[in-house]
């Protein structure tokens, strides 16, 4: 019976983790503590295999993943670090721009993107995180957050702002032709 | 808001994945282990100590509610018991609630949490269709980025070669397959029991003789000429029954067991058991005349540990047949042996002694049974069987030096846990 566990667990894990490092790397960041959320996010995965019912394709990624998140949040709450999307400081500049920034990504860097994301101070990574990759309202991250449907308004755009001038810098710096 | 960054960012992003943390599957592994060793440690330890202290109980409340022990115990004692049935999915799925993992239940809860919140159909559809053009993606975008960030090329390179290329098709077999081996190991898993049960043997002993006796010491001499009244009870009885031919008549009980029994399966033949038991021995003397006799009631407590293998011999969905045997060890822990004296047949006095059989007690057991599976877990059997207790040395006797050799009928409740 171990036997059989065991290698399933072993294909399992050897085909999403690669994905999953880098979905929690966007959340977490710190190295130790993405191995930590991974850990305790396979490990539920080993355990309440039972409660997932097979929906079609994609849907054990999708359970997986949403493990992940869950275990990556939990995580950031526990460690403080979404306690200051309270606080709204004005230090960006106001301009509204930055769309054209996210034009013709097609040609910039994954792993550069992927850092700049984690460069972004936590309240504004987290937001974007669940807005732009997990595909959620205000409304639901206000839930999930417990912060007000505006607070997450407000960071997801600094966080936009922040990410397009960086993206834009990066371009510039690294122009090629 | 517009959308768009949001959208071509997300693109951008789609399958992009980085190297594992350094022994993460390392030290995955050895949480999983501590974590099924913890598990099995508690749930045994929690099985025993709440079935011993109810069986305590319920020997108990048996002897204070019944005095005379040769009712029909078995049924009022049928109460709850584990059974043994594996084979049928809807079984399986009740048996993983009984499971105790206080961390898949707080995680469970959170699960669905975010599920109910985390919503669209719109979602759910998208990351089905993102899946199978994911890997897709790959290969293409990969090579446009070596041919242009200088910075990254090497990285870029590192990252194709161990991007892992698989197709839908694979990937819904993975999917398929591990759900097609969960199933099956909970099929096969290993099971424990739980049963409740109360044993009666069939036959009691009848001991008569002419004069004067005791249920331990036997035959009294007695010499009424040299007795002189008042002296005690006994002597007085001994006195007005000078003239008549006074009688003895000692009954042993058949003995009265009840008990909750572990057991668990190795597969589909062998199974080990142990439990705690609690046992009534019980008898009774009359010794005198007519008018003017006495009585002694004598009872022992025995509590008892069974260790039995039991083998299957046939079973389908709904029956099971058995064959059990092994030895019961006891331990006599109190006994009391109550006498009456009657004048007239009216009561005169009343003595009261306690009194212990203080050796081991082993009686070596074999039974066969049949059970039947009423529902998913839950099983009723009966085990008729029969039993050598080997004599004791001690002065104290019960049914068990009498009729060392006794048929025994066991009826239980069997309940039945899955352990992942």
């Amino acid at each position: 019976m171990r036997a059989h566990d065991h290698l399933a667990h072993k294909k399992l894990y050897e085909h999403y983790v690669r994905r999953l490092t880098a979905i929690c790397q966007r959340y977490v960041v710190d190295q130790e503590d993405v191995k930590d959320v991974l850990q305790e996010s396979f490990l539920h995965v080993f355990t309440c295999f039972s409660s997932f019912s097979y929906r079609g394709a994609g849907s054990l990624e999708a359970w997986i993943t949403r493990i992940v998140i869950n275990e990556s949040l939990k995580h950031l709450r526990e460690k403080g670090r979404l306690e200051n999307m309270l606080i709204t400081k004005d230090d960006l500049q106001k301009d509204d721009c930055c769309d054209d920034a996210f034009d013709q990504l097609e040609t910039f860097p994954q792993d550069i993107l992927h850092q700049l994301i984690q460069k972004l101070p936590d309240g504004y990574r987290t937001v974007l995180n669940l807005y732009v990759f997990e595909e959620k309202s205000h409304k639901e991250i206000g839930k999930l957050l417990h912060i007000n449907e505006r607070t997450s308004s407000s960071q997801l755009h600094k966080a936009k702002v922040l990410l397009g001038r960086w993206i834009k810098e990066y371009k510039k710096n690294h122009a090629y032709e | 808001m517009n959308n768009k960054w949001s959208d071509n960012l997300r693109d951008r992003m789609k399958g992009f994945q980085v190297d594992e943390p350094e022994d993460l599957w390392n030290d995955l592994n050895k949480q999983l282990k501590e974590q099924n060793r913890k598990q099995k440690t508690n749930w045994k330890i929690f099985r025993l100590a709440v079935p011993a202290a109810a069986a305590v109980i319920a020997g108990f409340v048996l002897y204070w509610t019944d005095p005379n022990h040769t009712d029909n115990i078995e049924n009022k004692n049928i109460t709850q018991e584990q059974t043994n049935n594996n084979t049928t999915l809807q079984n399986i799925k009740t048996e993983q609630e009984l499971i105790p993992s206080s961390r898949s239940k707080t995680k469970h809860v959170k699960f669905t949490a975010l599920n109910n919140i985390n919503l669209s159909d719109k979602q759910t559809t998208a990351a089905e269709n993102k899946s199978p053009e994911k890997s897709d993606d790959q290969p293409q975008q990969g090579n446009k980025e070596t041919a242009i960030t200088k910075d990254a090329l090497a990285e870029k390179k590192e990252q194709e070669k161990k991007t892992i290329r698989i197709n839908p098709e694979t990937y819904r077999n993975i999917e398929k397959r591990l759900l097609a081996t969960e199933i099956s190991h909970k099929k096969r898993n290993k099971q424990w029991q739980l049963a409740l049960a109360a044993n009666q043997g069939i036959s009691n002993a009848n001991i008569h003789y002419s004069g004067f006796g005791d249920i331990n010491k036997g035959y009294i001499k007695t010499d009424a000429a040299n007795n002189n009244w008042g002296e005690s009870y006994f002597n007085d009885i001994v006195l007005y029954n000078k003239n008549t031919m006074p009688k003895t008549s000692v009954k042993h009980l058949q003995p009265i067991t009840t008990g909750l029994t572990l057991q668990y399966r190795i597969n589909d033949f062998w199974s080990i058991e142990s439990g705690l038991t609690y046992t009534l021995l019980v008898s009774k003397l009359q010794s005198g005349g007519a008018d003017h006799y006495y009585k002694s009631h004598q009872s022992l407590h025995l509590i008892g540990i069974p260790i039995r293998a039991g083998f299957t011999f046939w079973q389908n969905k709904q029956f099971n047949t058995y064959a059990k045997a092994g030895i019961l060890f006891e331990k006599c822990v109190s006994g009391n042996l109550k006498t009456e004296y009657f004048k007239n047949k009216e009561v005169v006095s009343r003595e009261k002694n306690s009194l212990k059989i203080d050796p081991l007690l082993y009686t070596l057991t074999a039974a066969v049974g049949i059970q039947w599976n009423f529902a998913g877990q839950c099983g009723l059997y009966a085990e008729p069987g029969i039993g050598y207790h080997i004599p004791p040395n001690t002065e104290i006797q019960t049914i068990y030096q009498e009729k060392p050799v006794n048929f025994n009928l066991e009826i239980g409740l069997r309940f039945t846990f899955n352990n992942k």
